[in-house]
Parts: structure tokens; sequence; C-alpha cells
């Protein structure tokens, strides 16, 4: 049996969780994709698939890589340096997609041998830098406020500048900061302060957009999906949104699901394949498997719970909280902007949609996590940490 | 302990908003599925409808140098929305002339019943239609446009105009019946696109492409057509078909035909060593002219009793089998021989006869006595010998050609209840049986070929974009019909008919011919035969020492006077394989330049299709093409190491210059402006006869000169 082998290490139920999404997306981006194939891979329908394989395949890789062979003690050590880069990165595609030198919405940064989404970085070293910080800063009502400050002006600058290309992304992100904060007991008063403010920024780039109608694109972008979502889509009644198509495929696929392979809906939705993927889920697999996707990514989350208990120290528990909390949340805002729950925003079903280099951010993140988790089983069995690293720890052992 | 117990407790507040969440998105997924089901049923609906499929371009039907046989142009149809406003507040006024107009136009209704029509439709608040009973081209578009009430245009005459390719033949008649036809559709006329006959039917799959699909979405409230598929366009038919040599034969068989008012006539050139078909025309006798309305060389109509060219295939049975010699003599006595109570004929008996002959002379003067004499002596106690022969020759069974429809060959059998007494003696000069002159070419084109028996092509390769895709090669049939001496003494047969027998009169200074000629008494059906009619034909290959082509000519029902397959198929087949003879070196392949084999150079092309010239120029390797086309016309000059494309726009009303052009280029943007294309020549178009620029009356017709 696979999971007896020595080399999956660490929780093994979320290796579980992760190799079934993994048949689903297989599944599920090989019948989805067939509309895509024909524009981008001259028909060649086992392009994606072939991709995908490739890229689930690296991940876990990176992950075995990860739980194998790397300390968390790591990630404390490089999570400075990481933020810094992440907004390094971050500025130079916000300042290409102004200079005009960046095609598409300024997302991408094409490195030439690689492209990837400076975002997807921003996401893991922000709650890197979060943990640590958060871990480091336990002692007092003193220490936490120092804590929060820290953390909010980087969350700020970060989200800033994601916010620029890409709303959701950046919501997500603060999001995650802000339950970090939470769970990281930040007093209250503060993450009130910080809502208030919040919703201020919100109101105040909704009236922008009505009041100066020369204000920046994704401004516009913002307004226009309140609206629907407030108000319904003035085109529902002329033509079929996108909102339409989920609802349309889960509509057609019942209780049971249409069966492997037969969605008709996907050949018509521009992103059946990502932002849509849940939809197309509940068209073949039916409403019962779709409910089993929510509950994966719920046991997904119970075990992290279980894997924060159990750590000894402050910045492994946070990281995992956070970690966790950004993947669970994205799943969510697929799971929700596809049955209509949540408002139109493009927020991939983590391990399941079609992806390339986002994908090995996620498994950073599983990677991460799991690595926690491996650690946690040679402490209860050992007492002692099998990677050392000489270096003065920074944050708490909690059993103090 | 107090700093995990708060995490986690805090972990667990969110844990259950996410539960909370996950109970909401499965509340809304059921309601989604329970309520509201019209409106999932109306977009599933709408889904539908919003996909447009986007027509491919069928493929052309191409001859061997790529001249192009059969194209598609765009033909229209003009629908009339009834229950539109501006139609209704016209239409008691002017739709008795509309049905004039109309009636006038398409003479095929009188105008009370295209006034009856259009009431019917107008009552039943029809929005769609159709006004015109057949696709129209486009001057005559631009004619209907003027009519009543359609004047008003599309919102207020209700006008619907909707575009269809149609299939033309540039070329005219050329090999028409054989390069086949679209179907004409369930209603009547209407939506004819799939290949039916000849080629356009056996290669439908090739030539049909593949359907596109775009979807009218709305985004951001504004209607948009997305092209999700692109169409793939149809592929090319390369035949074999020579249009030179196609020419010549049709032409020698139509003037053959009208000087002997026959019924209707074919002829077939093939290549020996290749069994491609280089020119097969078919004519027929239609209100008094001659068209390409039926596939005579190989269809079920042109199946006939071959009379003396089957002689070959007796004698050479019997020369197989050892019996006779060539210069074995039988005495064919006065001309007349009476067996088991029937009386045989020599076409000559009434000059006296022939007396003692020998085989080779029998065949050579066509003594129907003579070979029956030969046959009932060699085989009367074992027809079933004979008749195995001839099986095994492969003549029993189709070629097994491409093309719908060929004709059922039929041979008796011995035992068999229609096998008479005196059914072997007849069969032997070529009745009481039936093959279609392709089938008897096939046998002749075997023994020019030295005993190997090539299946007929009529396609040479199938390209996409030019792109070779398949290719076909000779098929052998049987690779030696019989022992090389039995060949050889057919040869000589075949060529001695020519220099001292029935087909003297095809005798020419510059090279030999071998050849039989034949005529046959046309049954009528249940064992008469029709006094004075006939089917005359002839069937042989040339040069006699070192066969290249082979030829049938098959005449039916000649009235002229004379029947006799010397003097009216003779004159056809002479008349073809000399000025191929002459032509002939033309299309031998070009040796290859020694210096320079490879070098990619780029075909002189003016102008054209920028797609098309973009591909050339991607398939020769240029990648250094400048310019910006948004035209899909170009004009193309070539610079020191690529080309430089520019815009070509095209002046309404106007003839287009299509100088420089490919034939399909060329056609595709004539008709489309209007005009009828008649070309004449291969490569692209070096001259036209209506001046470019200059106006043109409405369906004029422009010659182009291609070379």
């Amino acid at each position: 049996m696979l999971f007896q082998s020595k080399i999956f290490r660490g929780d093994r139920v979320i290796w579980m969780v992760l190799l079934l999404l993994s048949l689903l997306s297989l599944l599920i981006v090989y019948s989805s994709t067939g509309a895509l194939a024909y524009r981008q891979a001259s028909g060649n329908t086992m392009h994606f698939l072939v991709r995908q394989v490739f890229f689930l395949g690296a991940g876990l890789g990176l992950m075995l890589v990860m739980v194998n062979f790397l300390s968390v003690k790591i990630y404390s050590i490089l999570a400075n340096l990481l933020v810094y880069i992440s907004i390094g990165l971050l500025l130079v595609s916000v300042a290409m997609k102004f200079m005009g030198l960046s095609s598409g919405s300024g997302r991408t940064l094409d490195l030439g041998i690689i492209s990837f989404q400076p975002a997807e970085l921003a996401k893991i070293s922000l709650i890197l830098f979060t943990a640590k910080v958060l871990g480091k800063y336990q002692k007092s009502k003193g220490d936490l406020k120092k804590a929060f400050l820290i953390i909010i002006s980087h969350a700020a600058v970060v989200c800033g500048l994601i916010f620029v290309s890409d709303f959701s992304t950046s919501a997500l992100l603060f999001a995650t900061i802000f339950t970090m904060l939470f769970v990281g007991r930040v007093p209250l008063k503060f993450l009130f302060i910080v809502v208030g403010m919040g919703v201020g920024i919100i109101a105040f780039t909704y009236f922008l957009a009505s009041q100066f109608p020369s204000a920046p694109a994704r401004v516009h972008t913002v307004k226009g999906r309140i609206d629907r979502f407030i108000n319904g889509d003035p085109n529902s009644e002329q033509g079929i949104t996108q909102a339409d198509y989920a609802k349309l495929a889960i509509y057609e696929g019942g209780i049971f699901g249409k069966g492997p392979g037969r969605s008709d809906v996907s050949n018509y939705m521009a992103a059946a394949y990502n932002d849509f993927i849940f939809a197309i889920i509940v068209e073949e697999y039916g409403l019962l498997a779709g409910i089993f996707v929510m509950f994966l990514y719920l046991i997904f989350f119970f075990r992290s719970v279980v894997i924060v208990r159990r750590a000894t120290r402050t910045f492994p528990a946070f990281l995992v909280t956070g970690l966790t909390m950004m993947l669970v949340f994205q799943a969510m805002i697929n799971i929700g902007v596809s049955s209509g729950v949540l408002p139109v925003t493009g927020q991939p079903l983590p391990w399941v949609s079609l992806g390339g280099t986002s994908l090995l951010f996620t498994s950073v993140a599983f990677g991460c996590i799991l690595s926690v988790s491996y650690q946690n089983q040679i402490n209860s069995e050992i007492q002692k940490p099998p990677i050392q690293v000489n270096m003065p720890d920074e944050d708490f052992e909690m059993n103090k | 302990m107090e700093i995990r117990k708060s995490i986690v407790s805090r972990i667990a507040i969110l844990y259950f908003f996410l539960m909370l969440f996950g109970m909401v998105v499965i509340f809304k997924m059921i309601s989604v599925q329970q309520i509201k089901n019209e409106r999932w049923e109306k977009i599933a609906k709408n889904l539908k409808e919003n996909t447009v499929t986007i027509d491919p371009n069928r493929g052309n039907i191409c001859a061997e140098d790529g001249s192009v046989l059969a194209t598609s142009v765009p033909g229209y149809y003009v629908r009339i929305d009834l229950a539109a406003e501006g139609v209704k507040r016209v239409y008691s006024e002017e739709s008795d002339s509309l049905a004039y107009y109309l009636s006038r136009f398409f003479k095929d209704a009188s105008r009370a019943e295209y006034n009856r029509r259009l009431n019917a439709a107008y009552r039943a608040k029809n929005r769609g239609f159709m006004l015109t009973p057949r696709k129209v081209d486009f001057q005559e578009l631009k004619q209907i446009k003027k009519f009543p009430i359609l004047r008003r245009g599309r919102f207020g005459g209700g006008m619907i105009i909707e575009q269809e390719n149609q299939r033309v033949a540039p070329l005219g008649s050329l090999a028409l019946r054989t390069i086949g036809d679209l179907n004409k559709g369930a209603y009547g006329g209407v939506h004819g696109n799939i290949g039916y006959t000849g080629l356009e039917g056996a290669y439908e799959q090739y030539l049909k492409g593949k359907e596109g699909i775009s979807y009218r979405e709305n985004l951001s409230g504004r209607w948009v057509t997305r092209t999700e598929i692109e169409p793939q366009d149809g592929m090319d038919i390369f035949t074999t078909i020579n249009v030179k040599m196609q020419d010549i034969t049709e032409s020698a068989l139509r003037r053959n035909l009208e000087k002997n008012d026959a019924d209707w006539g074919t002829a077939i050139l093939m290549e020996v060593k290749t069994g491609e078909i280089k020119a097969i025309a078919n004519l027929g006798k239609e209100n008094g002219e001659y068209a390409e309305n039926y596939n005579y060389a190989l269809g079920n109509q042109g199946c006939y009793e071959p009379g003396s060219t089957f002689k070959l295939v007796s004698l050479m049975a019997a020369m197989e089998d050892g019996i006779i010699d060539t210069s074995d003599v039988y005495d064919t006595g006065s001309g007349v021989w009476k067996y088991r109570g029937r009386t045989i004929y020599d076409s000559d008996y009434r000059y006296g006869g022939h007396g003692e002959m020998t085989v080779k002379q029998i065949f050579e003067k066509s003594s129907n006595v003579g070979v029956a004499k030969i046959i009932i002596s060699a085989y009367e106690g074992n027809p079933k010998k004979f008749v195995d022969r001839i099986y095994g020759f492969g003549l029993n069974k189709p070629l097994g050609l491409e093309i719908k429809g060929e004709g059922q060959p039929f041979f008796k059998y011995p035992g068999d209840s229609d096998w008479w007494g005196t059914t072997l003696a007849w069969m032997s000069y070529g009745y009481e049986s039936k093959m279609t002159p392709l089938q008897v070419l096939t046998f002749y084109n075997a023994v020019a070929n030295n005993g190997k028996m090539l299946k007929p092509r009529l396609v040479k390769e199938i390209r996409e974009n030019g792109v070779l895709v398949k290719e076909f090669k000779p098929e052998v049939l049987n690779p030696m019909i019989a022992t090389s001496e039995t060949v050889g003494q057919a040869q000589k047969m075949l060529e001695g008919a020519c220099e001292n027998g029935t087909g003297r009169s095809l005798r020419n200074p510059w090279f030999k011919i071998a050849g039989k000629t034949g005529t046959a008494q046309v049954a009528t059906g249940q064992g008469g035969y029709q006094k004075g009619m006939y089917l005359a034909s002839f069937a042989g290959y040339f040069p006699a020492d070192d066969p290249e082509y082979s030829i049938i000519v098959t005449i039916n029902n000649p009235r002229g006077g004379a029947y006799y397959g010397g003097s009216v198929a003779g004159p056809v087949f002479k008349e073809i394989a000399e000025r191929v003879y002459a032509i002939r070196s033309l299309f031998k392949e070009p040796e290859e330049d020694p210096e320079n084999p490879e070098a990619p150079v780029f075909p002189e092309i003016k102008k054209g299709g920028s797609e098309n010239i973009i591909r050339i120029a991607e398939e020769l390797n240029i990648r250094n093409i400048t310019g910006k086309p948004v035209t899909p016309l170009v004009t193309v000059k070539k610079s020191d190491n690529g080309l430089v494309l520019d815009e070509l726009e095209i002046p309404e009303g106007k003839v287009p210059d299509v100088r420089g052009m490919g034939a399909s280029d060329a056609i595709f943007i004539l008709e489309n402006a209007g005009l009828r294309v008649r070309i004449d020549g291969i490569g692209k178009v070096k001259s036209q006869s209506l001046q470019p620029g200059a106006a043109f009356s409405r369906g004029a017709q422009v010659y182009l000169t291609l070379g």
C-alpha cells in the first residue's frame, strides 16, 4: 500500500484528500477543456490533460521533497526575505502594467524561462511572514499590538499591490491574514478597526467609481460586480452570463450527475476548467459529489486543526492556520461563486482547477502543512526534531 | 497551554462559520435544482439557439495539374419576414406586383400561384417565407433586391438574405459527370450541399470539411459572436484528369455524336502503366443537345453487350488453355453458319465470306463465324472451362470504383436457367453478357500492359491546404491475366486488326495503333434485338510497340447510316490518339535541375488570398514576410529575401483585377462580384476579357486565359 511507504510522511488523511482531489482534477480537466483544446491546442484534447498530469505530478514531488528534506524552521528563516522579494516582483509587474509593457490583465510576470503570477508567491510569503511575526510577539498585549502593526502594514502594501490587477486574490489574502490575526490572539479592538477601515475602503471605491468615471478600470470592475450581485444582472434577461451557465450546470447535474465526460455546459463557458470548475463537477457527478468535494476540504481543514493542536511551537501553528485558511477560503470562494452564493470572481479550486505554475505554489502550501505535521509526529515520538538548524528560535514553545 | 487552547478555540469559531457557509452552498444548490426549473429549461434551449454553425468551404476538385474542375462560389436564397411592421403597411398594395415580378423572374409558377402562396404565408404570419425557388447568384440577388416590398430592405421590406455557397465547374462540361454533383436536398433544390454523384459523392468525407461552431454571447450587455471552433475547410481532390486530354477527348466525341446523331457516347483515355484515367467523356442527347447527363463509361446504363471487342477475351481464353494457336486455320465458309437452329452471320457475309482463315485473320476480320467455331470446337463439351477462364481473367467482378453506381458485369454460367444450347457460341463474340466500357478498357489496358491488370484510377492525391494527405498508388487487380505468350499473341492480333483488318482506317504515318472494333446489336430486353440499333465501339491502345495510352470509344445508336465500330467509333479513337500523341511529351515528368534541386522558389504570384499566400510562403520556408495585410486579398511583391504584402481593395461595381492570381482565388472574386467566369488554360490568370476597373453589365461573362 502506498501509504505504508515511508516517503508519504506527515498527515496521512491529508495525503489521501490530496490524491482524491488529484484524481478528480484529471477527470474534470479532461472533460471540461474540450472547447479550450480546440481554441488553443488545435483540437488536441489530450494537451491539457497531459499538462495537468505534469503539474500535479511535479507538485506532489515538490511536497515529498519538502516533507522529507526541509525543516519547518527554514520557512521561518526565509519569511522576511520572501516577503520583500514578493513586494519587489509585484512592483515590477505593476510598473510594467502602467508602462504598457505587459499584455493581459497584468497578473502574470514573464521571466523568460517561466512565467508566473507574483501574487501567488506573495500569498505564501505574506502568510509565512505573518506566522513568523505572530509567533514572535505573543508574550504581552504590547507585543501583540506591535505584531499587529507590523503585519497590517506589510499586508496593506502587498494586498494593495495585488489589488491593482486582481481584486479577489487581494481580498482573499487579506481575509486570510485577518483570520490569522484573529487566531493569533490579536485584541478584537484592533480587528474591529480593520473591519471598519475595510468597509470604508470598499465604500470609497464604490463611490469613487460612480463619481469619477476616469478612475482605474479595476475600480469599475469592483463596482460593477457589487451592483450586479446586489441588483441582479441586467444582462440576465437578455442573454446568458457566466453565472447563469454555472447555475445551469448545477441544475442539469441533478442529484447524481450526468456521468463522467457528459458535461454540455462546459463547452459554452469561458472558464469551465477554472473559476467555475465546481459547477462542472456537480453537472457531471451530481449534487452528492459536490457535497463530497466540499467535505474533502473541510476534512483537510479538520486535520489541519489537529496539526495545530499538536504543534509544539507558535510559528508552525500559525503557519498551518494561515495556509489552511488560504486554501479553504479559496475553495469556498470557487464553490460559492459556482453555486451563485458569492458574486462572480476568479478563484481556482485548489488542486483541482486547471493550472500551471500556480499549482506548484499550491503544493508548496500543502508541503508546509505536511512538514509541520511530520515534525509533530517526530516530536511526539522521540522528543527531538530530526533536522536541526543552528539558529536561535524566534518563536515560543506553546506548552510553556 | 493557554496559547494553544486559545488558538484552537478561535479556529473552531472559524470552522463553525465555514460549516455554515457550506450549508448555505448546499441549500443554494438544492434550490437551484428544485426551483425555477422553467428558467433553466429556457436557458438550456437558448444555449442551443445561440449556437451557430459555421460552414466550411468545400474542397476543390482539381485536374492533375491543379487546375480547378469544381469549386464553390457564393449563392443566395431570399426570404421575407411577412410579419414585419414595414411589410404589413405596404402588403395589400404591393403583394400582387411582387407576385408578378417573381413569376416573371423565376418562370416556375404563374402570377396567380405566387399570389396564392404569398397570401397564405401572410395570413400565417410567416416570418421567413422562402421567395427563391432556387439558389440565385449575386447579379440575380441585386435584381431581386429591387422587387416591390423587398426594395425597402431588411427592416422596411422584411428581406432576409441567406448566403450558401454553390458549386461551379469553371471549365464547363469537362468530365462533369465524373466530377459529380451535390444532392439537391429534400426541399426542391434547397440546401444541396452534400456530395452525391461522381467524385463529389465518393470523396464527400474529404471534400466537406468540418463545421465550426460559434456562440452568440452577451458580454457586458453587448451581443458578440465568439468563434469557438474554427471551421476546417474541405480537402482538395487531385484527380488524374488531364485538362488538355479531356478537352481533346470530349470534343472529338461530341463532334462524332453530332455527325452520327447517336443517342449517347462515351470515350475513356487511360494511361497504360498506371491505370490513371486521363480523360473520361460521357455525352448523352438531351433536348437535341449533347450534355454530360449520365456516366455511361462506368454506370449501369452504359453496361451493354460488348460485341466484337469481346472476341479478344474469347480467343485469349482458348490460347491460354492451349487449344489454339494464332496460326491454326478454321473454315469460316461463306460467312454464315447455322448452329443449333440459329444462324451466325459475319458482318460482311453478303460479299461471299472469307473461307479458310488463320485465327489471327479471323480476329483481324472480326469474323463472328470464325470465333464461334473456334470456341464451340474447343469448349462445346465443357463450356464451364470457358466461362471459368473468363472469370479467371477477373472480368466477372466489378472494378470496385469509388464512384457509386458501377454497372455490374454479367456472364452466364453453364447450368444457369438462361444458359441455352447456343449461349456458348453467342457469348464467344460478345453477346448474352454485359460489361461497362470501362471494364472492357481495363482488360485491353491489361493486354497493353503486358498482362498486368490495373484498377482504373480517377484520383491521384488528396491535399489539405496544399499539404499531401493521401496519395493513391496504382492498384493491381491481377498481376498476370494470362501467360506472356498469350498476351504477346493478343498484342499481335490487335496490331494486325489495325494494320490489315477492321481497324485499317485508323492507320497513320506517325505511330501504330493496336485495337479492336466492336459492333453489337442492341438488345431490347427479352431475347430480341432491335433492328438497326447498334452499339459501335473501339477499344485499343497506342503506340502499339510501346503502349502509353489505352482508349475505348462507345457510341450508342448512331443514325447517320454507318454503324460499324470501325467507321463510327474508330474516327473518335483516331482523333484522340493522334492529338494526344502530339501533345503527350508536354506531360512527361520534367527532369530535375541537377544544379539546384532543392531551392524553393516562391511562385510568381502577384496577388491573391492573404491566407493562401502566407501558407505557401510558410511551406516554402520563406520567413521574411513584411507588410500587414488587413484585407483578405493582398498584392505580393518579392523582395531580396522575402515577400512584401500590401492591401488589395476591390472597388464596388468595377471589374476586379485578377491578373496574376491563382484560378481558384480569381473565380471566387469574380463570381462574388457578380460575373460569370469561364477559364481556359492552366496556371495563373494571364489575361481577362473584361478590363480591370471597367464597369460591367449584369451577369456578364468574363473569360480568363491562364498560363
